[in-house]
């Protein structure tokens, strides 16, 4: 049973008040001169950062039963054979995530990743203040994922044309900048990290959100969620 | 009397000077191997010199993310962030020395980097422009923070410098993904020449051989290496041998060739045929599973850090694979010794680059 109950966890009350506000229409931002969002806005987020934190203390007390699942699965032959290297995980459309590290959002935490038709490069969004690189919005990373926490997230009965269509899509993203509107996540012009790994498999027929917390935005953690997901790998 | 505002600042200055990490310092290097790690997001790290069965045995906390890529010469050996513009520099004498490419940490991570005549060459990325993926190469000299530059159209994956020019192999990846290589002149930093194969996807890694430049290609989503011989000054394939093996690296020892998967050492003659093919054991027990993190070559050793998928945790050390060393030409296992590191560094410690101790003979 893939999907997680948060009703019976124990409320985890985050405080946001070391997050930095973004703004909350939809102009782009270099990240460097945020504006405060709403004090109605900060509420909504207030309540999704919880429901992201509750969500994310429940993947990891189910981690082990989830990896165990996710082993038991049959990736397509095409998958199972990459050798990692220098550090790189996973092939070409996989989805990284990691649920430590944030990249800018307010509204959850983590980072997601989706490794490009080269396996040795992702795509990701970052939002300026956060890139590691110093660059805002969608661009090109170096596949260093191969750590301990990463976490290596495939849809089930994905094809290989499928995984082309999820990295192609992202590819064709480059350049589009941070989306700091969290709930705005149908947007084609601007994204967030998960957005963009979501977006991208919607394009390929699979909604890695379904059966996840519909709140409106799209976290890392929805992507380990989801029903129509699975954890191929974890680094310890 | 002291006020409770001059305890807070001397607490404030106590923890800060306890969790800043100096940006120079010594490690002694004896004859073991020096570990070095980081994290993929933050910069917390650290460097660990050991004893010769592996050991840590001392150790100190650094400020660097990320480091990912390395090269080294006879006196220098570098590491450089992927995800951070931070250069860490290791001597001879074990001192060690953090740094930014550029004198600017805000600028991108690397792509790749080399050293030649006491100067880093690195790829930074820069990111796409124009629908056109585009990165930096830089010419810095190691200690200064005077530099050169060059923009080049290309995502670098392997970079070779030889008689003042960068031989910078790898993808363009957007808005097609094709295999190039673009040649620079470093020291009037500018283009010489660049050549995309649309035939392959990308070239993986490359090294220098007898006037050639030898690479491994991929094409679209394959796995399997294409062993290319390229004329450095035409930038055009003279040979090509296609296998249905992985390879993760090319190496040349006393002037032969050897490309490296993680089955086997296959020593590679000037026409690419595969003559000799030593098998390679990586990991000797079932809970060792794990993968090849770096290969590094050191007169006839070939020293490989092999990282295990699980790391297995102690007290008081955390065992993260090996460094195994292999006598070439004959692919003799001449050693294996642990890579271990204080558990107290265990939510730390993600990449680990073996700094090893045929560098400091």
């Amino acid at each position: 049973m893939k999907r997680l109950s948060i009703t019976l966890l124990s409320l985890i009350v985050v405080s946001m008040s070391m997050t930095p506000y973004a703004q909350a229409d939809d102009s782009p931002t270099d990240g460097s001169n945020l504006p405060q969002y709403s004090e109605q806005e900060v509420e909504l987020y207030k309540q999704v950062y919880r429901d992201d934190q509750k969500l994310i203390a429940a993947i990891n007390a189910n981690m082990d039963s989830l990896v165990t699942e996710g082993k038991l699965v049959i990736s397509i032959p095409e998958k199972e054979d990459v050798t990692p290297h220098r550090g790189s995980m996973g092939s070409w459309g996989d989805i990284l995530v990691s649920l430590i590290t944030d990249s800018g959002s307010v509204a959850f935490a983590g980072h997601a990743a989706i490794v490009s038709m080269d396996n040795h490069i992702t795509v990701e969004s970052f939002a300026e203040s956060f890139s590691p690189i110093g660059l805002d919005g969608v661009q090109y990373y170096t596949n260093s994922w191969n750590k301990s926490g990463a976490l290596l997230v495939r849809p089930y009965d994905a094809t290989a044309t499928m995984y082309t269509t999820a990295a192609t899509f992202a590819q064709d993203k480059v350049g589009l900048p941070y989306n700091w509107n969290f709930f705005n996540k149908s947007t084609t012009s601007k994204y967030y990290c998960s957005q963009l790994v979501w977006q991208a498999w919607l394009a390929a027929g699979i909604d890695t959100e379904a059966g996840s917390i519909p709140n409106g935005v799209i976290a890392p953690a929805d992507l380990v969620n989801s029903s129509n997901t699975y954890i191929a790998k974890k680094i310890d | 009397m002291i006020h409770k505002s001059s305890i807070i600042a001397v607490l404030i200055c106590l923890v800060l000077s306890g969790c800043s990490a100096d940006t120079t310092g010594r490690v002694p290097t004896s004859d073991a191997d020096i570990f070095v790690y980081s994290h993929m997001f933050t910069t917390r790290g650290g460097i660990v010199s050991s004893t010769t069965d592996g050991l840590p045995s001392v150790q100190a906390s650094l400020s660097v993310q990320d480091l990912f890529y390395a090269a080294h010469d006879a006196d220098y050996y570098v590491m450089a962030g992927a995800r951070k513009n931070n250069v860490l520099t290791i001597s001879k004498d074990g001192t060690w020395t953090q740094s930014f490419l550029l004198d600017n940490p805000r600028y991108t991570g690397v792509l790749a980097v080399e050293l030649t005549d006491d100067a880093m060459i690195a790829l930074m990325n820069g990111g796409v422009k124009n629908n056109v993926y585009t990165s930096l190469l830089v010419n810095q000299k190691i200690g200064d923070s005077a530099f050169s530059r060059c923009e080049v159209d290309i995502w670098a994956e392997a970079l070779i410098v030889k008689d003042g020019v960068a031989y910078i192999l790898g993808t363009t990846i957007h808005p097609r993904r094709y295999a190039a290589i673009i040649t620079v002149d470093i020291e009037q930093n500018i283009v010489i020449q660049q050549q995309v194969f649309p035939y392959y996807s990308q070239f993986t890694r490359a090294v220098w051989r007898d006037g050639s430049v030898y690479a491994i290609a991929q094409k679209g989503t394959s796995h399997a290496s294409i062993l290319s011989r390229i004329d450095p000054d035409t930038l055009t394939i003279t040979h090509t041998q296609a296998t249905p093996d992985e390879y993760l690296d090319l190496v040349q020892v006393d002037g032969r060739l050897y490309a490296i998967s993680e089955r086997s050492i296959d020593a590679v003659d000037e026409t690419l045929d595969i003559h000799d093919s030593t098998p390679l054991t990586l990991g000797i027990h079932p809970h060792e599973d794990g993968y090849i993190d770096a290969i590094d070559v050191f007169g006839h050793t070939l020293v490989i850090t092999y990282r295990f998928d699980a790391r297995q945790k102690g007290s008081p050390n955390t065992l993260y694979g090996y460094v195994i060393r292999v006598d070439l030409p004959s692919g003799v296992e001449r050693s294996r010794t642990p890579i271990l590191l204080p558990a107290s560094t265990d939510n730390v410690v993600q990449h680990i680059h073996v700094v090893p101790r045929e560098f400091f003979e």
